[in-house]
């Protein structure tokens, strides 16, 4: 099947390699055809390039840089997108009209689609205008302060900023549109995700979001140190906070990087149906072990070091590790980011005497050397928001002591010690504990190396993502256009269940991995029998393919009949969350 | 969550270890409110309960302590926070700091001489055309000297002056990792998942002040807009005393005026400053944005008559000196003043504002960041007032002028053109 993999980050560069995310799935899908839409920072030399050759299509648009605006509407245009776009405005400004944000949006894009124009209106001193009527109305949620002329300047900018995907040339069902895709993936949210809310509007395509980080909390972190005044920071958030609402109300899957981002996606109104963590594989799994522990009792620290890592509480921690075990060394690895900062901790390494047992080792040649150098991994942090860290501490098969927040308990677990934050006397009697027995130490590291084996292998994530793209086309309605027939002159024709999980493997792919298809027919076919209503009624779909979609009055009509509608006229998001809710056939096991 | 309960060391932690940290000395038996005390900063600037969540997080703390709290989880906890903790108003931003006086001083007395000094030169070898030509290089060069609209303030490109940290927090915060780009680093490598830094995104990523905007950016095709800028004043204040050479006009009247002219480019770029600061300072004040098209409508007409004015004295101090210097042959009548003015006649007095104003109305446009039609409105000025036809060229030098008045009127006023 056709996926298209919207993006918002680096373009693909012929001096990264393998190893991203994206590059491992697609590697691991060769049976599905991958293309690649970037929303990428600025353009520049190299766009649109496919340096790996994987992909069928590498479409850029640049989000920041200059604009190229375009034409700018007619009159009544302008009067229509000045609606849509007061629509929008309202739906973050006010809190009594917060559910119109999504219908703004739609509004905005379809006119986008129509003519074009959606650039020119977005940077006018109409659309300012417009920004500042709402603003300054009573009503509005000005909490956070007046806003001045500035703060409109500035938010109107980073607002069109944000809406640029609204008008990429992607959408249509034509070749490398998105439209003739038979699924998005989004991977990282936010401004990715525009693309695939339009398309699900426009075209119908259902789309699965990956969040390794929720993006929305990257912005509220990000924008604390952010130069913008306040109203300005209220707007922006509140627009990341309805885009990732109505992001994860409009996904047919969600799936976070651990339980700890699932948290979040829950909270912001995320289906629990329709999250499943799947953990972000690593190929440090096939990595061996590290070899014979050193000689000395040695503690390491990995890290950037800066106050959120937290170095200083570990400096601490070892000095009184170092009192009871006056033969204890501590490598600390990583460069500061905040300037000055190393020499702040060798400063607190002095002040607390054990500045002779300390070694600032500096950015490691690869992590695993770094891990080899001590007895007893120590993580120290006062947050841990991604597992990626831990996973390849506790690849490294050395037991791992560990402050317990963030996501450090799930990824750890019982195969390493956690203790609260900011508490030096608890880390350093974890650590002694550890140091002292050498054979405790051997079995948590062996069954630290073991779990992060099990959950962040690459294959369960490929796997994962296999079931769930074979899920999603084999419930959605199949449009004949899809298949790339030219339809009927009434335009494509919507065939719901018209064909069951196995059609997508069919004369696909060809002899990529004969061993990987056998096994995902068979894990199709499993899923054919235990769920019931997707079978049946994909069945019934494959006989009557002439009959009208009268026919399809089981679970999927509702979603049927609202994309039934197609490009131009607006289904209610509400009617197709019902229908592609009920139309989920069985409900699979948790991924991992 | 129940089946990974972290094992716990058993009796090694301490006893009196607090996961909230510091306690705060005379604090009441409410866990909240030591919370509170902590985060207080944080509390008071957030714009959204999600933000204290996030915060909190960051801090360290965890579900435990909201279960501590009574709270099932952070969100709950963060949204006691923000309803308990009033949001303060943030400190009043200061004016936005211009460009100091001296400077301003300093870069007009420098156009100045630099514009005079290759015209006084050109006059005096006698003003053929090799020496006219050799006369345009450093003339052209005035406008690259001022220094780019960058220089001072933001370039008028829109797209460079704001940058959303779409990254959440640059920096290497954002990848957990110390170093290793091979294993731990593929989120800056791959694109991939999550709010990784974009290494390869240039001078958008880091993003600027609120309202002069990011101004690092000096892009190439500035340099050529300064050329033509250039090129237009070079054509302006050569033009002259190319077409007097051989006429019959007298040619040291010409060459005064033009002097006085060369001179006024320093007041040019004086008022195109000038202009521009007090446009920030409104922009930094301004409430709504018809408030702040009303503060600007007299500043422009202001700009330009304190340019015209300085442009009328030199004009008249110019004259004055070449009559004190060479008086007009014959019985002259009236006193110094009258001599003076009527040393030129009225077409050139005409001549030598239309010039004043194609002198000032580019300098307004290029510092606004209107460099495209600045250095356009120049070189047709100069391309007008150059034409062969003496008759043509004032009345059409000064319909380009009235064209550039007439584009820069609402352009000038607008408020994002003083970002």
């Amino acid at each position: 099947m056709r996926v298209a993999l919207l993006t918002e980050g680096v373009r693909p560069r012929a001096g990264s390699g393998a190893g991203g995310w994206c590059d491992r799935l697609v590697e691991g899908l060769r049976e599905h055809d991958f293309e690649w839409y970037v929303s990428a920072g600025t353009a520049g030399p190299g766009a649109g390039e496919d340096p790996h050759g994987r992909w069928s299509g590498v479409h850029e648009q640049a989000l920041r840089g200059r604009r190229r605006t375009g034409r700018a509407p007619g009159a009544l245009r302008g009067r229509q997108y000045a609606r849509a776009y007061e629509q929008l405005v309202r739906a973050l400004l006010r809190p009594d009209e917060r559910s119109s944000f999504g219908a703004g949006l739609y509004r905005l894009a379809g006119l986008a689609r129509e003519d074009g124009g959606l650039p020119a209106f977005l940077v006018s001193a109409r659309a300012r205008g417009v920004l500042e009527r709402v603003w300054r109305s009573p009503g509005a949620d000005t909490s956070a302060g007046q806003p001045l002329v500035r703060d409109v300047l500035v938010a109107a900018d980073l607002l069109e900023q944000c809406l640029r995907p609204l008008a990429a040339p992607w959408y249509g069902t034509g070749p490398g549109g998105i439209g003739a895709a038979d699924l998005c993936h989004v991977v990282g949210g936010g401004p990715a995700a525009l693309p695939a809310l339009v398309a699900k509007q426009l075209h119908g395509v259902p789309f699965v979001v990956t969040e390794h980080g929720p993006h929305l909390r990257e912005q509220y972190l990000g924008y604390r140190e952010a130069p913008y005044l306040r109203p300005v920071r209220a707007l922006l958030l509140a627009f990341f906070r309805a885009l990732a609402e109505e992001t994860y109300r409009q996904a047919a899957v969600l799936t976070p990087g651990s339980a700890h981002d699932r948290r979040w996606q829950l909270r912001c109104g995320a289906d629990p149906e329709r999250t499943r963590v799947v953990y972000e594989g690593t190929p440090a799994v096939d990595r061996p072990a590290a070899g014979p522990e050193p000689e000395l009792p040695t503690l390491v620290w990995a890290g950037a070091l800066e106050p959120g890592r937290d170095p200083e509480l570990a400096l601490h921690a070892f000095a009184l590790v170092r009192a009871d075990l006056p033969q204890a060394r501590l490598v600390v690895h990583g460069e500061e980011t905040v300037p000055g900062y190393r020499a702040h901790c060798e400063a607190v390494a002095a002040r607390l005497g054990v500045a002779e047992a300390v070694e600032f080792a500096g950015r490691p040649r690869s992590a695993a050397r770094a891990w080899a150098d001590g007895s007893v991994v120590l993580f120290s942090a006062l947050s841990q928001r991604g597992p990626r860290l831990l996973a390849d501490a506790m690849l490294s098969g050395r037991a791992v002591v560990s402050t317990d927040v963030g996501v450090a308990r799930e990824v750890v677990g019982p195969t390493g010690l956690l203790v609260p934050p900011r508490d030096p006397r608890a880390l350093a009697g974890a650590c002694l504990a550890l140091l002292r027995d050498g054979e405790r130490r051997a079995r948590l590291g062996l069954a630290g190396r073991l779990r992060a084996q099990e959950r962040f292998a690459v294959e369960p994530v490929v796997g994962a993502f296999r079931e769930i793209y074979l899920e999603l086309v084999s419930q959605w309605p199949a449009y004949p256009a899809a298949d790339g027939a030219p339809g009927a002159p009434g335009g494509p024709r919507p065939r719901p269940f018209a064909r069951p999980a196995e059609y997508w493997l069919t004369g696909r792919g060809g002899g990529a991995g004969a061993g990987g298809g056998a096994v995902v027919v068979g894990a199709a076919g499993d899923r054919a029998d235990t769920g019931s209503a997707g079978g049946g009624s994909a069945d019934l779909g494959a006989k009557d393919v002439g009959a009208t979609d009268l026919g399809a009055a089981d679970v999927g009509s509702v979603g049927a009949g609202s994309r039934a509608a197609g490009p131009g006229t607006e289904g209610t998001p509400a009617a197709e969350g019902a229908g592609e809710a009920s139309g989920r056939p069985g409900a699979l096991a948790e991924a991992v | 969550m129940g089946v990974d309960g972290g094992a716990r060391p058993g009796g090694a932690a301490g006893p009196a270890a607090h996961p909230v940290g510091v306690r705060i000395p005379g604090a009441s038996g409410d866990p909240v409110r030591e919370v509170m005390a902590e985060h207080r900063e944080l509390c008071e600037r957030a714009v959204d309960p999600l933000e204290i969540a996030a915060g909190l997080e960051e801090a360290g703390l965890g579900p435990a302590d909201a279960a501590r709290c009574r709270h099932a989880d952070l969100f709950a906890l963060a949204e006691e926070l923000y309803a308990r903790v009033p949001r303060r108003a943030p400190p009043p931003v200061g004016a936005v700091p211009g460009e100091s006086r001296q400077r301003r001083w300093v870069v007009a007395l420098r156009t100045a001489v630099l514009a005079a000094l290759p015209c006084a030169a050109a006059a005096g070898l006698g003003g053929g055309r090799p020496v006219l030509l050799a006369a345009a290089v450093p003339l052209a060069l005035v406008p690259a000297a001022s220094g780019a609209p960058g220089a001072d303030g933001p370039v008028r490109a829109p797209g460079w002056s704001v940058a959303i940290p779409f990254a959440g927090r640059s920096g290497p915060a954002g990848a957990e990792d110390p170093a290793d780009p091979g294993h731990l680093g593929d989120r800056d490598d791959s694109g991939g998942v999550g709010g990784g830094e974009r290494p390869v995104d240039g001078p958008g990523e880091k993003a600027g002040p609120v309202v002069p905007g990011a101004a690092r950016v000096v892009h190439a095709r500035l340099r050529w807009w300064q050329a033509v800028h250039g090129a237009g004043v070079a054509g302006l204040l050569l033009a002259p005393p190319a077409l007097t050479a051989g006429g019959p006009g007298d040619r040291r009247v010409t060459t005064a005026l033009v002097l006085a002219a060369a001179l006024s480019a320093g007041s040019a770029e004086w008022s195109a400053r000038w202009f521009r600061r007090v446009g920030r300072g409104h922009l930094g004040t301004a409430v709504t944005l018809a408030e702040f098209r009303a503060r600007m409508r007299p500043v422009l007409p202001a700009a330009l008559a304190l340019h015209l004015a300085v442009l009328s004295v030199l004009t008249f101090a110019a004259l004055a000196v070449l009559t004190a210097v060479a008086p007009r042959p014959g019985p002259g009548h009236g006193g110094l003043l009258h001599l003076v003015a009527e040393r030129a006649d009225p077409g050139q007095w005409a001549g030598q504002g239309v010039l004043g104003l194609l002198l000032v109305l580019p300098a307004l446009l290029a510092r606004c960041g209107r460099t495209g039609v600045a250095a356009l409105g120049a070189l047709a000025g100069a391309v007008v007032t150059a034409a062969p036809l003496p008759p043509v060229a004032g009345p059409a030098g000064g319909a380009v002028a009235l064209a550039l008045l007439v584009y820069a009127w609402p352009v000038l006023g607008r408020p994002d053109a003083h970002r």
